[in-house]
Parts: structure tokens; sequence; C-alpha cells
């Protein structure tokens, strides 16, 4: 099981990217989506994607230069661009980040099957990078919810784990150890903290780098405990509010936490700690629940409730539905109304 | 003229000069040669001439005071003593007795006789040996001879002569009794008293003084002096078996002496030959030398002319061929260098010298027409490049204007969005014409690269020719048939969709698509062929026969570098291009039957490219 984040602003070519890689395989990955490169980019330190599919001209932050940030941070990633430029300059741009995958605009969906074939083939190798990462991000997700000394004991075994792949791995454990590091100190920065730990340099001894993590730690989850008591609730209710009457609309990650008057990357992992759900999977539920609702209390055709509750199109409504539910919607419409 | 002129032609320069050369020095040689054995004969021959009429009016000379002389001392012993005045003491018997019997005073007696043969044989003895007789004569008839009682022949020449006071000079004849040759001499003997002629005295002379005279005087080695008397004898000659006989019965004959200072021809030889005539005698002193005793000093000089023309001309054979090469050299080497440049080669360098040498200025002149020339060609290169270049600007900026019309990002956008919700919706009709849509105008509006694959060219037309068959719904059909090897050949962009499009337009459309296009590739020798093949209504004759020549028409322009596109992607603008890109020969060719259908082959190079992929 693996993640791939689809981004592309264009909603209409967005819906069906992500439903091509549904129809591809819904058993061997998720799919998240992100309306611009910023989202995109903060949805990355969430989800910890193995495969970014993106488009290139996007608002906020284009496609190669989110490329380009994921890169540089070392982050480990396939990428598979569509783009409507078969440009020379982009290209060249993209190989040299490690692009193997470039599909022109339209996307066939035998070209994106094969791509995501190679793609997949490359993943072997970040396999073991991601399972670390997905267990430092529900760590991290964890923060507030557990106790300081389990998520304290938790995150040195991570650490542990992590500084043993000294023989096996030295690039990944180099690399993990130093996207915890930024990940952990963007939090402390997002939250406005002293930063009262000084930076250790990357050759450190083990129990020193241990320490160090432990240390950031236990700033964050103190503050994070102490916030949830505090003011954040009545922020949480009003972005709920808002999703509750507006869940037709397109709802985008970026508008939210403009709502919120949050970062991008600190809505998001600030929503999911707060509602234990994704933006995304909170707005879905809501969707699927008013549908639920229609479905029973009209006698609306599935394509009126499609749109009546925000899903882009017929198919793509009956396939949602199916998933969360388990049934289709003419089936559930049957069931319950019997 | 012109004959010799082409004949000549036919010849190297080289040669021309070599031959040339040769005449004029032997002519040269040869002339000089003739002119001077003329002259040199003809110097001589005067001086000849000269030098034999002086030495033989010497001779003359000499033979007249002999004769004078001779008849001088003669005339005491006629006289003999002058008689004294009154006495007769000194009376002398033999005084006066030639006067006395000659004036008639004495007869002839015995004794008389005796005495004056004495007298005349006392004379000989004292004055001339060479006398061999004197007779006195007198006109009655008698005679006395210092030879005594001689019987001489009726016939003595000098017995019959008038007795007048001429000298008379007998010429040669044989004498009587001894037939030895002889000059007779006639002299009037004169009366002491009253000076009338009394008598005649005859000199009978041998010609050993004669002899003496000639024989002194040579002319050259073999030259001869010969007198001959005015009557045609022979009076003197070296050889004594001619003396005295008429010049008509020797050899002597033939020579004319009519005239001084001839060369004639006697026998079989040349003669030089001059005379001189003496007053006195009236006997001619000929010189006679044959000419080819001249002729050995001319000889010499012929030899030594011959040695010089032998010499000359060796100096000729040996010269002329290394001075026509030395002058030919230039012409050989400009000969070269011109054949490197009518292969075509420009960059040759000519040598040369400065200097008023003709060969050398026009070596000169011809490296700097060729530099020029070289320059010239680079630039009308470089100007047609500029041209074509511009041309192409022009079309790109064309082209780009026709794009710039619609934002082409909007329209790939707005069907892509299209084809998405085709997608969702899952209509596939939509969700294919919209992606066909958006790739075929994504390809048709980059002219670059200007060659793609067989396979790109293929993957574009069944786009095409998706979007056609969803159009015409059931009714159209089509079908590529094109092996997989002839995929990777290359061609120019958008060459064969055009070509279908056209049959669409007037094949299918007409039929409400009631038709098919049929699409195959075969190989021909080096080419590739593609064949797109419609059964719809064809074209008549007239309308074919345009097609064709407006194809060949546009080929032509295309060649000429001033084709301009007209109408966008029509048949005509793709066999422009094509003609441009692989030469005159490629290209398009069309075919119609009226009712049965359009063929139209666009023909590429095909081998090239494949060997290209294989290496």
């Amino acid at each position: 099981m693996y993640h791939i984040l689809v981004a592309e602003d264009e909603p209409w070519i967005r819906s069906s990217v992500v439903e091509m890689v549904s129809r591809i395989g819904v058993e061997s990955f998720t799919v998240s989506e992100a309306t611009n490169g910023e989202e995109a980019w903060a949805l990355i330190q969430e989800l910890w994607p193995t495969v970014l599919i993106t488009d290139i001209m996007m608002p906020k932050m284009d496609g190669l230069s989110l490329i380009q940030k994921i890169h540089d941070h070392g982050i480990p990633m396939n990428f598979i661009i569509i783009s409507g430029y078969d440009n020379f300059q982009y290209a060249q741009k993209a190989i040299r980040y490690g692009v193997t995958e470039y599909l022109l605009k339209p996307v066939d969906i035998e070209q994106l099957k094969e791509a995501l074939r190679r793609a997949e083939e490359g993943i072997g190798s970040l396999k073991d990078i991601s399972q670390y990462m997905s267990r430092f991000q529900q760590l991290v997700n964890a923060f507030g919810e557990v106790s300081p000394q389990t998520a304290g004991r938790k995150m040195a075994d991570l650490i542990d784990s992590v500084l043993k792949l000294k023989m096996i791995n030295p690039a990944a454990r180099l690399n993990l150890l130093r996207i915890f590091d930024w990940k952990l100190n963007g939090m402390i920065k997002e939250l406005s903290l002293e930063q009262p730990v000084p930076s250790i340099p990357a050759e450190a001894e083990d129990p020193v780098i241990v320490r160090y993590f432990n240390q950031l730690t236990d700033i964050l989850i103190l503050h994070l405990s102490k916030q949830s008591m505090t003011n954040t609730n009545h922020i949480i209710k009003k972005v709920c509010d808002y999703l509750h009457s507006h869940y037709r609309k397109d709802l985008s990650l970026t508008e939210m936490a403009q709502l919120a008057n949050m970062s991008i990357s600190y809505f998001s992992s600030w929503f999911k700690r707060c509602t234990g759900r994704t933006l995304v999977q909170y707005i879905q539920e809501i969707r699927i629940e008013k549908a639920k609702q229609l479905l029973l209390e009209t006698q609306l055709k599935n394509y009126e409730i499609a749109e009546r509750v925000g899903f882009a199109t017929q198919p793509y409504f009956i396939r949602v539905f199916k998933n969360s539910v388990g049934v289709s919607p003419n089936a559930f419409r049957k069931r319950m109304g019997q | 003229m012109n004959r010799i002129v082409r004949y000549l032609y036919r010849y190297s320069i080289k040669r021309k000069m070599i031959v040339a050369f040769l005449t004029v020095s032997l002519l040269g040689v040869v002339t000089i040669a003739l002119s001077a054995q003329h002259y040199y004969t003809k110097a001589t021959t005067k001086d000849f001439f000269n030098i034999a009429s002086s030495s033989s009016a010497s001779l003359n000379n000499q033979i007249d005071r002999y004769f004078k002389q001779l008849i001088q001392s003669t005339s005491a012993v006629i006289a003999g003593p002058l008689p004294s005045v009154g006495g007769r003491l000194s009376a002398n018997n033999e005084a006066g007795m030639i006067q006395a019997w000659l004036m008639g005073k004495e007869p002839l007696t015995s004794t008389n006789k005796l005495i004056i043969e004495d007298t005349l044989r006392r004379y000989i003895a004292i004055n001339y040996s060479e006398i061999e007789s004197l007779i006195l004569l007198k006109p009655d008839g008698e005679l006395v001879s210092s030879n005594g009682r001689v019987e001489y022949r009726p016939d003595e020449p000098w017995l019959h002569l008038p007795f007048t006071d001429k000298q008379v000079v007998i010429p040669t004849y044989p004498s009587y009794p001894y037939q030895i040759p002889i000059v007779s001499l006639a002299v009037p003997v004169f009366s002491i008293e009253d000076t009338s002629i009394i008598g005649r005295l005859v000199i009978n002379l041998s010609l050993s003084e004669l002899k003496e005279i000639m024989g002194k005087t040579k002319i050259g080695e073999t030259g001869t002096f010969v007198i001959v008397s005015a009557s045609d004898t022979i009076v003197y000659h070296p050889d004594s078996s001619l003396v005295g006989k008429p010049i008509s019965q020797t050899p002597l004959n033939d020579i004319n002496l009519n005239e001084p200072d001839t060369v004639q021809d006697v026998g079989s030889l040349d003669y030089l030959i001059t005379f001189t005539r003496s007053d006195f005698t009236e006997w001619r002193n000929v010189a006679v030398v044959p000419l080819q005793e001249m002729a050995a000093g001319l000889n010499l000089a012929t030899q030594s002319m011959l040695i010089v023309m032998l010499f000359l001309f060796l100096f000729v054979i040996l010269v002329v061929p290394i001075l026509t090469r030395f002058l030919m050299q230039p012409v050989v080497r400009l000969k070269k260098v011109i054949h490197e440049v009518e292969r075509g080669n420009l960059d040759v360098r000519v040598e040369f010298h400065p200097g008023k040498d003709e060969l050398q200025s026009l070596s000169r002149s011809f490296g700097q027409m060729t530099a020029r020339l070289k320059t010239l060609i680079d630039d009308v290169y470089r100007y047609q490049l500029r041209e074509m270049q511009l041309e192409v600007r022009q079309k790109d900026a064309m082209i780009k204007a026709l794009q710039g019309q619609i934002n082409p990002h909007f329209l790939y956008n707005t069907l892509d969005i299209i084809r998405s919700i085709a997608y969702m919706e899952e209509v596939p009709r939509i969700e294919k014409i919209a992606g066909n849509l958006a790739s075929f105008f994504r390809y048709t509006a980059k002219l670059d690269p200007l060659e793609v694959t067989l396979r790109e060219e293929i993957e574009h037309l069944s786009k095409y020719l998706e979007i056609i068959d969803i159009r015409f719904m059931q009714n159209f059909q089509s079908k590529v048939y094109v092996n997989e090897k002839f995929m990777p050949a290359r061609l120019v962009k958008l060459s064969l969709q055009p070509i279908v499009e056209n049959a669409v337009k007037y094949a299918v459309e007409p039929k409400n698509g009631n038709a098919s296009i049929l699409v195959n590739a075969f190989d021909e020798g080096d080419d590739l062929v593609l064949e797109v093949a419609d059964n719809g209504p064809g074209m008549p004759a007239e309308k074919l026969e345009f097609i064709r020549s407006s194809l060949l028409e546009v080929a032509e322009q295309q060649a000429e570098g001033r084709y301009a596109a007209r109408d966008s992607l029509g048949l005509a603008n793709v066999h422009a291009r094509l003609v441009l890109q692989y030469g005159i020969g490629y290209g398009i060719t069309i075919d119609s039957f009226p009712e049965r259908g359009t063929v139209v082959s666009i023909r590429i190079p095909y081998k090239k490219v494949k060997s290209d992929n294989e290496s």
C-alpha cells in the first residue's frame, strides 16, 4: 500500500486523473489530491506519498518548483509530470530532478497506467523509507492525544530503529534523520515557540541524537497539549461549520487554511489532529452523509444528488459512495427504503 | 586556310614552337649559305676576269714588243753599209750587196747569193737564234734564204703577199721542210736611195721565244693562255700538237670568242674565258681556266658553310626544346591550374612572378579571377542561404501569427477539460474526439522537428481518422496497412495526414461518408512509397491534368527557391515541402479514375534512412 498525490489546479482534469488512478489500482494504493503546489507541499509533509503526479502550470507554486523543493529536501519520491506543454526546457529541468515520466495532456489512461507501472518499479527502494516516514507521521499526529511519556518512548524507539540503519542503508538513515529534524523544527517554528535546543551535527553520537529528538518532541507535546485546552476550539468549530454549509462547493485545503488563518501545512496537520481525519476525508464524509439523506428523503436521480452534494460527476459519486458505504447509491436506497 | 589552322590546333604549342624554330633557323642558315655561295662566286669570277685580262694584255704587249724589236734589228742588215761618198776605199763586197741586188744594180750571181746568204746567216747567229730562217724576196721572184738552196713550196704563205709597206705577221704554221711550227713576219725592204719598196724580208720564227714569254705566265693551277689569230688558227697553245691548226679542228672549237669575260660550257666542264686583242698582230690572247679551279676555293667556303649549318642545326635541335620548355613552363603550370578550376576546385594557388612577362601577368590575373569568383560564389551562396532563411522565417512568422490568433493553451486545456468531463461522465466518444482533437492540434501547431518517423505520422493520422470515423458514424471506413519495418523511416512532418484530409474532402464528404480510405506503404528501390487510395468519385481528366501541372510548377518554383505557400496544407504544400527536403523526383504523384477513386502517392528516399538506423 502506498500513497499517490495528484497536484492539478484544473478541477475537472484533477478529478479525471484521480479517477483514472483509482481505476488503475484501487487495491494497491490510496490517492490524494492538491489544487496547487503549495497545497501539495503541505500534504506531502503529512502524507509522505511515494508518487507525485503533478501539472506544471499551477498557481502559488508550479510543479517544477514543487519537485525542486522535494528534491532539495531529500524527500524520497517518484514523479509523473502531466503537462500541456511539450516544452524542452521543462523536460530538461524535470530530468535534472530525477523525473522520468513526462506525459502530455490529454492524458491517456494507457499512458498513465504505463507510467505508474514504471514508477512502481522505482518504489522498491523507497518502501523502507516511506515505512519510517508513515511511522513518524503517525507519531506526530498523535502528539497531544497520547501522554508525553508514551510519545517520548515511541519517538526514542523510532529514532533508535532509524539509527540502526547505519550499516544497512546509511544514506536513508541520514535522510530520515534530516527530514525528521526538519519537520519537527518546522512545527516548532509554526507554533512560534522558543527554540531551546541547539541543532546538532549529523555525525553526532547516537545517544546525542536520541536525546536531541526527545527534547524536540517534549517541547512540541507540551505545547500541543496546552494548546488543545485553550483557544483552538473555536477555530475548528468555525472551519467545520463552514464545511457543513459549503460542502457543495469545490473546497480546497488552501481555502480552509486561509479561513483558519494558518499556513496550509500547519492547518492540514492541525485539522487532522483536531478531527482525526484529513480535510478531504472530512468533506467526503459530509457529502456521503448528505447524499444518504437525499437518497432516503427525495426521489432525486443519482446525478442530481451528486451535483447537490458536490461530487463532480455521477460516476465519481457512485464510486466514492460505494467505497465508503459499501453499496451503490441505488442499492442503498433500495435497501434502506424497504 | 581554316583547315590549316584547325590542323595546327591538333598539336601542342610546344611542338609547333619546336617546328617553327627549326624551320626558321634552318631557312636562315640555308639562305645565308646560298647567298654567300652566289656572291662569293661572282666576286671570284670578277677577280679572275680582271687578273686574266690584264695578264693577257701584258702578254700581248710583250709579244708585240718582241716582234717590233726583231723587225727593227733586221733593218741594218737589209740596208747594208752606207756607200762612202767619193771613194771606193772602203768598198766592201758584202756591203750594200743586198741593196744592190734588190735595186737591180747587181745580178744574183751564185757568189752574190752566197754573200747574201752568209750575211743573213751571220745576222741570225749574232742576234736571234730562234729565227729559223730569213728570206729575202725580190718582186720579180728571186729569193735568197738563209737556209741556202731550199726549194720552197709555191703555197708558202709569205710568198704571195703583195709588196706593200705593211708589216704582216703570219700566224703559226708548220715550216718547210722541217715541219716545225713557225711564225712568219713579212717586212717590206726599202731602197736606201729613194725609199721605194724594193723587196721583202721574211723572218721565220720558231716559237721558242713565244713559249718563253707565254710559259712564264700562268693563270691558276690549271689555267692556260692560248693565242688565236685573226683568222682563227691557233698561234700558241701549251699543247704543241694543236699549234698551227685552225680552231675548228681543235677541242677549242666550242669556245665563243666574240665576247671577253664569259663563263662557257666547253665539253662537260665550265670554263672561265677572257681575252685581249693585240693591235699589232690582231691576235687574241685567250685565258682559259676551268671553273673547277675556282670552285676549289668555293668548295672550301661551301664546306665551312655546311659545317656551320650542321652546328646550327644541332644547336637548334638541342636548344630549341629546352628553350621551348622554358618558355612553355608557365603555360603548362597555368594549364594545370585551369584544369583544377574546371573541375570545380577554386582553392587553387596560382604562382606568378611580377614583371612584364605576359604569361606571368596572365597567371596573376587568373589567380585574381578565381579568387574573385570564389568570393562571388560564396557571396551568392550566402545570399541564397540568407534568402532561404528569410523565407523560412517569414513562413514561421506567418504560422506563428496564425497560431497567435487562438491561445493554443486555452484550446488544449478546454479540450482536455471536455475530455476529462467525458471521462468522468463516461462518454467515450466525446472523450476520444476531444482528446484526439487536442493531440491533433498540438501535433499540427509545431513545425519542428522538420522530420519525424513514419510511426509518429501514422499515430497522428490515426487520431485524425478516429475523429473522422466518429464524424461519419458507421458509414466511413479506413485502414492503414503499413509494415512495421517501415515505421522507423523518416519523412517530412505533416505530409501524410493532409493527403488523407484531402481525400476526406474530395472523396468521403461528397458521398456522405460512404467511402473508404486505404493507406499502405511499399519500398521501391531506394524509395519508400506511401499510397493513399480512396473509392470516391475520382476526378475528370482535365482536373487531374491541372493538378499534375500545378504540382510540377510548384516543384519547379521550389527548386528555384521562389515557392510561396498558397493554400494552407493542400497537396501542393506537401509536395513543395517534400521537394524542398528531398529534391526533384520526390514528392507527390496523383492518379484518378472517374467513378472509381483517386490514388495519391508520396515518394520519399528510404534506403539511406534505413542504413542510418542500422548503424
